[in-house]
Order: structure tokens, then C-alpha cells, then sequence
């Protein structure tokens, strides 16, 4: 680099710094303004937030990357995971040829010959076994367009309902929650809410680590206005909780309680809006002791029937802060306090959760439990004030969810169990409504599990590593080795998934392709293709469409004289017109950082259900809230009366702690992608095991000693972290699950909410014994 | 050699040590405009293991709440 040339990027840095702080410009922008680079905009690859980036190429690569100021999300910013965006598509060993097993080894050959291998073994599938047993394992991962044409190429090409996301395994509860409650899912809200409310309840959801670009916009709230709190609720001390105004701990599983014992004193000391209730709640109750979901084949199906408040209020007698302290270890003065926070008539109060919430065998009724808060308060859908549910994937919401890569789903909410709806989406696809099949098959767990009974020979895994990522693993790995099973994996690196495939698909990623990601505010994004794929990758959408022609329904995806991705948007976007669910034409996002939806007459509707922003809103009633989608409660939300009930697996004298998993700052979900760029593997290069410090004392085990844990399912041999970074409570251990040289899920249950269907990674019994 | 342009977000009681703490640093660049939570800086190493190692220790300072990322430049570093 020559120095002027330095000098140059030197400034271009720290005027595109001064300008994401909002403070004054060194430079005329004119200066700055031809740096050579081809500069095109995308969101980020990594979590839902859905932060805004340029990437500046030149000579067919990626040169630099900056936080794009046009951003409404993150305003010029990316969070240090920035700095790894890049080089996500540039580790050494990119998956650049389609390699099919031999024995123990894996061996190049031509796409040609792999595609037709696929087609083959799909077509022997539905000859031997039937349409149900040929199943894809999609992704929150997947760009819209893919997870349009993978639903497509299932449910109207195959005939199967045998495709689900790992979206499953981070979701589905706040899915599950949106639609009991809501008829609708996804949040009221959007970020907005970060810089106009004034109280902040976290529950389980680490933001200042795994979300902290939305972190920083809450305290730079706190920073211009005095009032704001931050109270974190969780098991696990961290550094969002060091920087909470109020860290509040409760006991594994006990988050139903606490938010029952908030309830209850909002009832008792008549601290609820009567008037909001009245005009727009219905009250219900479900069934009981409902089980866990860990023997194969299990099925369950809520019933709700109506309670009048009065039975609420009985209800919720088993929920004073007294009982609520024996249950959760959170002083009875606590719950009285937090309860008259979210109540306080001069508060603007945000709830926000992530997987402490919804992986949890309960996760749909602890969603449940939260909106009873804001509905008992009425602080929903409006500016500052709501129930918010953030997500781990960049496009859990706008794939998996908007999509419906879901077995039980169609897009826009729509089910297969509907007639009408399948009819809708046979009218669409053009195909005859008989070939969509009207039952729900698996889901993502039980899909595992019928591969290695045998029920599902054949499984298409893309942009997703279930084999490391699923709970109870050992089994499942074992599973996609037996005789008779047939895995394909398309990725871009090897992973945990490929090491038991029988056939690997190299995939290209981000912006070596065309896409569109939805975050968790409900904004639909897109970028360009920027860059070319190395070697032979090639994304995922034409992977399933060369498949599609070979099995003879290649017509599905044929739009002459249109360009693909335009159209394939355009047809998936007549699902949701006129619904709620409206997105805006194709054209807007190729120009906008991002539309949020529903998108009607040409504008965004910010706060969904309130007259004062939504038209759907507005033609119900004049004024206030109206919960329109919800047409079966009458356009009334439902609050739900949800009791405690146990974890599945509880700590015993023979595992006497808790087992609890996640995410660490550095490493993205299983880290196939931040394991290989060197710096993040340097600084964290394997999982360690979190202790509370007086755990550790007794136990005798200090920084880094080895440690064994056991379960029920097995045994992992890791480090030990003593007082560092994260502090679990006391009677339980934190351990991170993206070293695949130290897979957590071999000892995680699959016990899963039996209404969502979600695995509960944040709870099992462990024992925790110190080695050598 | 990669270029980057970070924002800073510091506790405001410990502004000042975290501003010293950073300005003795080799490879950053302090910028004079601040405010009392937010500090401005370029940073420039020889490579990436340096840079690392350079975020590393600022988000490590006592006072540091966040270091988010504006721009980064690394167009001497790829194989073009």
C-alpha cells in the first residue's frame, strides 16, 4: 500500500467512525468519495439483528467492509463480529467440488453425476417408501428465495410435508406463542421500541453479547434519559448483566413462576388497565402436566377452553411473591417490585427474550406468560411499549417463519391442516391441491429420529449442521450411518453434518449469490450478488431446481423471460397480499435498507394493531388496539393461564447440576463459520465448562483443571472457567456448543415444549466431577 | 496491513483512563472528538493477528462496555 493510498483508507475510516457516533466530519464526503471500490449493500451474515453493511470489492474480491449509515438498524455500526464478515467466505478449506462417499472417504465428481444420484435416490425413496420418507432439513440460514423454493420443491413437487428448519431448535416457542395469542406471528414492534421506551426487561437473553448492536441502542436510550432501567432476569450472570441497572437470578425453569408471582400482585393490587382488557383480551386455560416429548412418535394437542377473570385471579393465588420466592429463589420483595415496574402507568416497558424463553419445555407457555403482562397492562403495540422476541438466525423471521419451512406450515401463517389454505397455495403453485398433503409430518427433532428408525430414508440437509447442532446427537450421527439411509448435505465447509453424508453439495454463501433476509423487526432486506463462489459452489436454490428437472417437475420454477429471484419473490409475495402480511414489490428492496411488513399503500406499518400506524387496524375500529388477525377469538388476544410445571430432566444426587448451552461472543452457533477465521479461533479455541465460583471450591476444580461431565446420554471431557466471563448460578454449569471437538449436544436431552415442539437446551442433570 | 474505524462505547466515569489506556496503545489512533460515552479511533496493524489482539485489548479495558466496527479495510491483505 502505497502512503498516500494509506493516508487515504486512513481517513475513510475515521470519517465513516465519527459519522456512525454522530459526531462532526473531518472531511468534505466529496474527498472520500472514490476509493476505487465497488461498494454494494447486504445485511449481515451472522445473527437475526439484521444490521446493514456495505462490502467494498475490487478485482472480484472482497477488499473492505463498513456499517452502512443508511441502516435504520445499526445506523453505520457493526458489533466486532464485524470485522469477520469477510473472511467468513474465505476459509482454506471451502467446499469447492460435489464429493460423494466411498468407504471412509469422500471423492470428487461432476455436478451432473451428483445431481442425478439425488434424483435417483428420491425417486427409489417414493417407489419403496412413499413421499413422507424422503425429508429436508432446511435452515433460518437459507435466503428467502431458497427457503421458497425448498417449500415448493417439498410440499407441491415431492408431495411431502417432511421438511423442517433448524429454526426449530431456536424459535418455534415465540411461533407457537404469536399464534395462540396473536393469530398472527411475529412482534407488534420494531427497534424503534429500543430508543423510545424507558423500562427493559430482559428474560434470558444475553443482548449485550449475542445482540449488541440492539444493546447499544437501549443504552444509548439510558445515556439522554435518566428514567430508563435495564433489569435482567436470568440464570446465568454476564456481561449483559453487568451493565443492567438490576440483575435478577431465578432458578432454572422457575421463569414461570416469576412471571405468574409479577401477575399475580398486578391482579391483586388491581394495577391491570380494565378498559384494555375488556375491549381486547379473552381469557383461556389449557391443558395440563402436558409431558416432555422424549420418546419417539410423541403427540400432543393443546385444547384451550374460556375462563372468566374471576378464574384467573383463583389461578394466580398459587403465584404470591411468597411462593413464587420458594420456587425461584427471587426475594417476594423482588416480584413486588418488578411487578409494580411493569405496571407503573408513567412507564414505557419492553420485554425482550431470546433462547432462555423459548428452548425450554414450557417455552410456549413462558411466551405465554409475558404477553399476560403487557396484555394485564395493555402496554402493547405502541411506540416504546411491547413484547419483543428477538432471533439467533439472520432469516429465522423472513424464511423460516414469513416462508413456512416448517412441516405443519405454508407462507404467509398459512397451515396444510387448512383446507382453504392449501387450496390458496395449489391456486398459486399451480399444482392440484391433492399433491399438497393436508398432515404435518416432522418436525425437526423427530425428524432425526425417523431417519434412524427408518421411517425417512432419504435427507437433504442445506445451509445447516443439525449433526452437531441437535439435541442428543451421539444418536442421530449414528442414525445417518446406518444402512438404507441416504444424506445429502449441502454446505460450504465440511462440518460435523458432512462427516456423515453420503453425498456433499459445495454451496456458495452470503453475497457469492443473489438474496433476501428477514430480521426480527419484520424487515425484508436484499442484496446482489457481488462476488463469484469459489471452485464449482453454487447456491442452494439451483441446486433444488436441477434436482426438480430431473424428477420431472422442473416447471414449478420456470418463469420465461423473467429474471429468477424476481419472480420466485413475486410469486411468494401474492401469499401474503391483502393478509396482514403484505410485502412491498421487488423492486423497493433492491433499493431500500430494508422494508418492514406488512407494506400498505406504499408505506411501512410500524406497529402493527394500532389504528394510529396500521390501515388493517383502522378498518376495525377508530381508535386503540385491535388484534385483527386474531379471527377465531373474536380480534381479541388471548391470555393464557399457564402453571409451573417441572423441567424434564431435574438435578438428582446422581447428576446433581444443571446442564445449560449457548453462544459465546466469538463463535457463531456451531462455528463452521468463525472456527476458521484464525483470529476468533485463537481467542477462543475451545469450549469450557462455566462453574459459580463456590461450586468450584467444593468440587476442588480451579481455572482450566480438567472437568467431566456426565448425563444420562454421555460423557465430555472439557476445561474449566471459573469467575471469567459468564457466572451460571449456583448448582449449575454454562457450556458453549460450537466446538465440534467437544460436542455439547452428546449429553443434551431432547426433551422439546410439546405445543411448539422446540428442544430445551438450557436444562438437564449433569454430574460434574474434576479429572487428574 | 488492515485499516479499521471504531466506536467505542465507555462507562462516562472512566472516559478519561480508558482514553489514556488507548492512546498509549501502538496502532491506534484516538480521534480529538468524543463524547462522554463514545470514543472514536483508527486502528492500523500489520496483520490480522495484530488487529485482533489490538480489539481484544481495548474491549478488555476496564470501562469498555462495546466496540462496534464502522469500516475495515483489508485490501492489502487479499490475494487479488
Amino acid at each position: 500500500m502505497q502512503i498516500s493510498r494509506r493516508s487515504f483508507v486512513k481517513a475513510a475510516a475515521a470519517a465513516a467512525a465519527l459519522a456512525a457516533a454522530g459526531l462532526p466530519a473531518m472531511f468534505p464526503p466529496a474527498a472520500l468519495a472514490d476509493d476505487g471500490l465497488v461498494w454494494g449493500k447486504a445485511p449481515c451474515r451472522f445473527c437475526g439483528t439484521g444490521c446493514g453493511v456495505l462490502v467494498g470489492v475490487k478485482n472480484g474480491k472482497i477488499m473492505a467492509t463498513k456499517g452502512d449509515a443508511l441502516a435504520p438498524v445499526n445506523k453505520g455500526l457493526n458489533c466486532v463480529k464485524g470485522y469477520n464478515l469477510s473472511k467468513i467466505l474465505y476459509g482454506e478449506d471451502r467446499l469447492t467440488k460435489p464429493l460423494l462417499r466411498q468407504g471412509d472417504k469422500f471423492v470428487p465428481i461432476s455436478w451432473d453425476r451428483a445431481l442425478d444420484l439425488v434424483a435417483q435416490k428420491i425417486r427409489e425413496t417414493l417407489e419403496t417408501s412413499g413421499p413422507d420418507a424422503v425429508a429436508m432439513f432446511g435452515s433460518g440460514q437459507w435466503t428467502v428465495h431458497e427457503g421458497y423454493v425448498a417449500t415448493k420443491f417439498m410440499k407441491a413437487g415431492i408431495g411431502s410435508n417432511s421438511i423442517d428448519p433448524n429454526a426449530r431448535f431456536c424459535m418455534a416457542s415465540a411461533v407457537a406463542a404469536f399464534m395462540n395469542t396473536f393469530g398472527s406471528d411475529e412482534p407488534m414492534g420494531n427497534y424503534e421500541d429500543l430508543d423510545l421506551g424507558d423500562t427493559y426487561f430482559l428474560w434470558g437473553a444475553n443482548m449485550s453479547e449475542c445482540h449488541p448492536i440492539l444493546f447499544s441502542r437501549m443504552t444509548a436510550n439510558r445515556l439522554k434519559n435518566p428514567k430508563v432501567q435495564i433489569i435482567d432476569l436470568a440464570t446465568r450472570f454476564t456481561r449483559t448483566s453487568q451493565e443492567a441497572d438490576r440483575y435478577v437470578e431465578f432458578k432454572p425453569q422457575a421463569d414461570l413462576a416469576l412471571a405468574n408471582g409479577i401477575a399475580h400482585v398486578i391482579v391483586r393490587e388491581k394495577l391491570y388497565d380494565k378498559a384494555f382488557l375488556a375491549e381486547n383480551v379473552t381469557l383461556k386455560k389449557g391443558k395440563t402436566n402436558i409431558g416432555y416429548g422424549v420418546e419417539d412418535k410423541f403427540s400432543f394437542t393443546d385444547k384451550g377452553e374460556e375462563i372468566s377473570f374471576h378464574e384467573y385471579s383463583e389461578f394466580l393465588k398459587d403465584y404470591s411473591p411468597e411462593k413464587v420466592e420458594a420456587l425461584s429463589g427471587v426475594p417476594a420483595a423482588t416480584v413486588e417490585e418488578l411487578a409494580r415496574l411493569y405496571a407503573d402507568k408513567n412507564r414505557k416497558v419492553c420485554s425482550y427474550w431470546t433462547m432462555g424463553l423459548n428452548q425450554h419445555t414450557r417455552g410456549t407457555w413462558v411466551n405465554n406468560l409475558v404477553y399476560n403482562i403487557h396484555l394485564l397492562t395493555g402496554k402493547i403495540a405502541k411506540p416504546g411499549e411491547g413484547p419483543f422476541s428477538l432471533t439467533g438466525q439472520p432469516s429465522a423471521c423472513g424464511t423460516a417463519r414469513e416462508v413456512g419451512t416448517f412441516t405443519h406450515r405454508l407462507p404467509a401463517d398459512m397451515v396444510v391442516t387448512n383446507p382453504a389454505h392449501r387450496q390458496k397455495a395449489a391456486d398459486i403453485w399451480k399444482v392440484p391441491v391433492e399433491k399438497i398433503p393436508a398432515k404435518p409430518t416432522y418436525h425437526a427433532t423427530e425428524m432425526l429420529r425417523a431417519l434412524d428408525r427408518g421411517d425417512i430414508k432419504f435427507l437433504w440437509v442445506q445451509c445447516s449442521n443439525p449433526f452437531q447442532a441437535a439435541p442428543n446427537t451421539g444418536r442421530f450421527r449414528a442414525a445417518a450411518l446406518k444402512e438404507g439411509r441416504f444424506v445429502v448435505v449441502s454446505d460450504a465447509y465440511p462440518t460435523r453434518s458432512t462427516e456423515v453424508a453420503d453425498l456433499i453439495l459445495p454451496s456458495s454463501m452470503w453475497v457469492e449469490k443473489e438474496g433476501m433476509f428477514g430480521n426480527a423487526e419484520r424487515r425484508t432486506q436484499h442484496w446482489f450478488k457481488q462476488v463469484e463462489p469459489p471452485g464449482e459452489a453454487k447456491e442452494d436454490l439451483w441446486q433444488l431446481i436441477e434436482v426438480a428437472k430431473r424428477l420431472g417437475f422442473g416447471n414449478l420454477f420456470e418463469y420465461p423471460g423473467q429474471d429468477l429471484h424476481k419472480a420466485l419473490f413475486e410469486e411468494y409475495r401474492l401469499f401474503g397480499l391483502g393478509t396482514g402480511k403484505d410485502l412491498a414489490p421487488y423492486e423497493l428492496y433492491q433499493k431500500e435498507r430494508g422494508v418492514i411488513w406488512p407494506y400498505v399503500n406504499g408505506e411501512s406499518v410500524k406497529w402493527r394493531y394500532n389504528t394510529e400506524y396500521d390501515p388493517y387496524a383502522r378498518k376495525e375500529k377508530e381508535k386503540g388496539i385491535s388484534f385483527y388477525k386474531n379471527k377465531k377469538q373474536h380480534k381479541k388476544a388471548v391470555l393464557w393461564a399457564r402453571p409451573f410445571e417441572p423441567a424434564a430432566e431435574v438435578p438428582d444426587n446422581d447428576y446433581p447440576f444443571w446442564l445449560s448451552t449457548g453462544r459465546v461472543l466469538e463463535h457463531w452457533h456451531t462455528g463452521t463459520m468463525t472456527q476458521r477465521v484464525p483470529a476468533l479461533h485463537r481467542a477462543v479455541p475451545e469450549a469450557l465448562v462455566e462453574l459459580h465460583p463456590e461450586d468450584a471450591v467444593k468440587l476442588g476444580i480451579r481455572n482450566r483443571d480438567k472437568v467431566l461431565l456426565t448425563t444420562r446420554r454421555g460423557s465430555l471431557e472439557l476445561r474449566a472457567s471459573v469467575g471469567e466471563r459468564g457466572v451460571p448460578g449456583r448448582g449449575s454449569v454454562f457450556v458453549p456448543f460450537f466446538d465440534e471437538d467437544r460436542m455439547i449436544n452428546d449429553l443434551t436431552l431432547d426433551a422439546f415444549c410439546p405445543i411448539s415442539k422446540q428442544p430445551d437446551y438450557k436444562k438437564c442433570a449433569v454430574k460434574v466431577e474434576r479429572l487428574g | 496491513m488492515p485499516v479499521s474505524g471504531i466506536v467505542v462505547r465507555v462507562q462516562q466515569s472512566r472516559q478519561q483512563q480508558v482514553k489514556q489506556l488507548m492512546e498509549v496503545m501502538e496502532g491506534v489512533e484516538l480521534h480529538p472528538a468524543c463524547t462522554e460515552e463514545l470514543l472514536v479511533a483508527t486502528l492500523e496493524s500489520t496483520d490480522y493477528r495484530q488487529e485482533h489482539e489490538l480489539t481484544d485489548r481495548i474491549q478488555a479495558l476496564e470501562g469498555v462496555f462495546s466496540l462496534s466496527v464502522a469500516y475495515h479495510n483489508f485490501e492489502d491483505m487479499v490475494d487479488a
